[in-house]
């Protein structure tokens, strides 16, 4: 399939910061999502997650640095209102205009997205069984979800940005989440999701991007986890030269008395090579889950 | 207490488990080939589409498309274009007496194997370790003497 | 999408409105249903207590029903209410949204802060206009029902710098909700500033003349217009479009500070 280089991503950002005061809550945050992917954005929480998100929607706007969605330019007004109407945004809080029924939010959104899917709306209210009738806030919690989520999957969006939509959702919920996201994908949606659970990130996501303390740490396909990222580990008589190991691939480096532990993202041949050249014996190379990769980067440097 | 029945393509496929150390394509292909190979899939008969297979196992669609384009340059399924996927017909029988032929040799090759071992006075976790290992390091490169 | 906004702005403002409207009918009407009982009272007492204090208002008050009308709604009492329905009108925008959970959602709209706020302001001012006409009809129609003679263009001279004046309250609420966070804190804080304001400007409605420096806080007085009004040229229309031009200051200093904003 051809896509010309301009329309290739869904979101790209270059060195992306924002300070609220002397916060730095985003650190040069650059990155290229491509169209057509679920792209999973991982972090603890207060990692800069929703900074981001807010940015990106133009909720916010960035101290330095620049971003583009959908190939307008966000920190301009009149761009970031043009590619709105393209996104959908579901925030963690999910809530609604507490003044407004069922009915009346689905006609208000409504008016502002020429491409509604009357489909889709009509499918989710007859499966969810929404009464039309009642406030939201008068609704059940699950209720007010389901709402926000026909709010947002019946928008005919070309990306949808969720920040943690799985956040307190039981899990029937939560996987009927996912399977929307999975059908909008499948209708041509690009899906930018933050969360901070490992399990549904690896479920459906095509690449993942990690950020902690507002720095990105990871920027890989899900493929490449499976495929490159390995631990290797050797166990040495005498103390490695660190710099020797400091090739392209490596990530992290952890000495535990004569073991020593190496996670990489890509080279794990040369990489071992080069360990068995510096005499380490019982050079092991492993696989690495998703989960082990992320607790791996995550942790602090002690020195 | 009534039985409650439902044509779903989900009791077809099993959903993957994301955490069990095996990539979901993978796993997904694993079992449309043993659907094969135990007659639940049979040649022509057709394979759920790319989307609905996605929704209903709850995984990306890229993954599935994946899927089925690798199973049809195996020559297990036929692809056709506008309609959908489908259990190949001529391929079939021949494509699994050939796997099941590998199959065996296969079985007959890593009991040798393991039995060698054993008889070194290697441990299974051991040989389990090292089988990983081997398998994390060649991927399809010429595989390291170490 | 402007239509879909305006729609929100009053579903939001509803409950709001219709308790103004119910205050000004119940206010407006009271005064001249109750005129007559008020007066008897009165006259017992110049009677009964001839040792009482008779302000100048209230002698003429007693024979003069329209200046009656005048002090009670256009000057005194009912001014410090309408004043406060203005201020609750404006209350609203992003910063009550974000304490409310919705200003994300609203955010990600396709349109732009400006017609947010526009949006917002052109129901409230029509809203006001609403209230404005409802009290002229609660005043002549409860003249009418007590058989009270009372001039229409009296109420229409009087109401239209009411009006003027409470824009200068509604728009100077707007532009305080954009600064303030929080559901409850603007109105305790508008209400405060309205409450000093009507106490420092207590002595000159009661007559006293103009100060300088209390000048560019006139608009009580303003608003009240002098007494004895006959014609379109007795409202004091250069302070009244001074304020105005008061009320697009504030109006422009909350569409900026929204504009600014980060949410």
């Amino acid at each position: 399939m051809e896509t010309s280089v301009k329309q290739a991503y869904a979101i790209e950002t270059e060195a992306l910061t924002k300070y609220y005061g002397d916060f730095e809550a985003v650190r040069g945050l650059t990155m290229l999502v491509p169209k057509g992917s679920i792209t999973g954005f991982l972090g603890q929480n207060g990692a800069g997650k929703s900074s981001t998100i807010r940015m990106l929607l133009g909720m916010s706007r960035p101290t330095r640095g620049s971003g583009r969605v959908l190939d307008f330019d966000i920190a301009n007004e009149k761009q970031s209102i043009e590619m709105r109407k393209r996104v959908a945004y579901v925030g963690e809080d999910k809530r609604l205009y507490d003044y407004m029924t069922v009915g009346q939010m689905i006609d208000f959104t409504k008016a502002f997205y020429p491409g509604w899917r009357d489909d889709v709306e009509k499918k989710l209210l007859e499966e969810f069984r929404l009464p039309l009738d009642r406030l939201t806030k008068k609704l059940s919690k699950g209720m007010r979800t389901q709402t926000a989520l026909l709010l947002a999957f019946a928008r005919g969006a070309e990306l949808l940005i969720l920040d943690e939509p799985t956040e307190g959702l039981d899990p029937v919920m939560a996987e009927k989440l996912l399977e929307l996201v999975v059908g909008a994908a499948a209708d041509g949606a690009s899906i930018f999701f933050s969360s901070h659970q490992i399990a549904e990130v690896e479920q459906i996501a095509d690449r993942i991007l990690l950020i902690d303390r507002g720095q990105l740490l990871l920027d890989t396909t899900l493929d490449s986890i499976s495929t490159d990222f390995r631990r290797i580990r050797g166990v040495y008589d005498t103390a490695p030269v660190m710099s020797a190991l400091a090739l392209d691939g490596v990530k992290r480096v952890a000495v535990d008395g004569r073991t020593v532990s190496v996670m990489v993202s890509h080279n794990s041949v040369t990489i071992a090579e080069r360990m068995r050249a510096q005499s380490a014996t019982a050079v092991e190379v492993s696989p690495m889950t998703l989960k082990e990769i992320v607790l791996e980067s995550l942790k602090r440097d002690q020195s | 207490m009534s039985l409650s029945y439902s044509t779903n393509t989900v009791t077809l496929f099993l959903k993957p488990n994301p955490a069990s150390g095996v990539p979901i394509y993978l796993q997904l292909k694993e079992q449309v080939r043993h659907a094969c190979e135990t007659g639940a899939l049979r040649p022509g008969d057709s394979l759920p589409g790319i989307r609905a297979l996605a929704e209903s196992m709850v995984i990306n669609p890229n993954t599935v498309a994946r899927v089925y384009r690798e199973l049809e340059q195996e020559g297990l399924l036929e692809l056709r274009h506008g309609v959908g996927a489908f259990v190949a017909q001529r391929g079939t029988t021949r494509w699994t007496a050939a796997r099941t032929g590998q199959m065996k040799a296969a079985q007959k090759a890593a009991r040798t194997f393991v039995g060698e071992l054993r008889r070194r006075g290697i441990e299974s976790d051991e040989i389990r370790r090292l089988v990983e290992a081997e398998l994390a390091t060649s991927d399809g490169k010429v595989p390291l003497v170490g | 999408m402007t239509r879909a906004l305006c729609h929100k702005a009053w579903l939001e403002t509803r409950t709001r409105f219709l308790v103004a409207a119910m205050i000004t009918i119940a206010v407006c009407a009271f005064f001249t249903l109750a005129h007559t009982w008020i007066e008897n009272g009165w006259e017992r007492d110049l009677i009964e207590h001839p040792e009482y204090d008779n302000p100048a208002w209230f002698l003429r008050a007693m024979r003069d029903y329209p200046f009656f009308i005048y002090h009670y709604v256009y000057s005194d009492f009912f001014q410090k209410i309408w004043v406060f329905l203005a201020v609750l009108l404006g209350i609203g925008g992003l910063s009550r949204e974000a304490a409310h959970g919705t200003a994300g959602f609203t955010l990600s709209l396709p349109i732009s802060r400006l017609r947010l706020f526009a949006t917002r302001a052109l129901v409230a001012v029509a809203e006001l206009f609403a209230l404005t006409v409802i009290a002229l009809v609660a005043i002549v129609l409860g003249s009418w029902v007590m058989r009270l003679p009372y001039p229409i263009d009296h109420g229409l001279l009087h109401l239209a710098p009411l009006f003027a004046g409470g824009l200068v309250f509604l728009a100077a609420s707007l532009c305080l909700t954009e600064f303030v966070e929080g559901e409850n804190t603007p109105v305790v804080i508008a209400l405060g500033a309205v409450g000093l304001l009507y106490f420092a400007m207590q002595p000159y409605v009661d007559g006293a003349p103009l100060d300088w420096f209390a000048v560019p806080f006139a608009i009580p007085k303003l608003m009240a217009g002098p007494a004895d009004i006959r014609r379109v040229g007795d409202v004091a229309w250069g302070g009244l479009v001074a304020s105005l031009a008061g009320a697009a200051v504030f109006t422009a200093i909350g569409i900026r500070r929204m504009q600014r904003s980060d949410y």
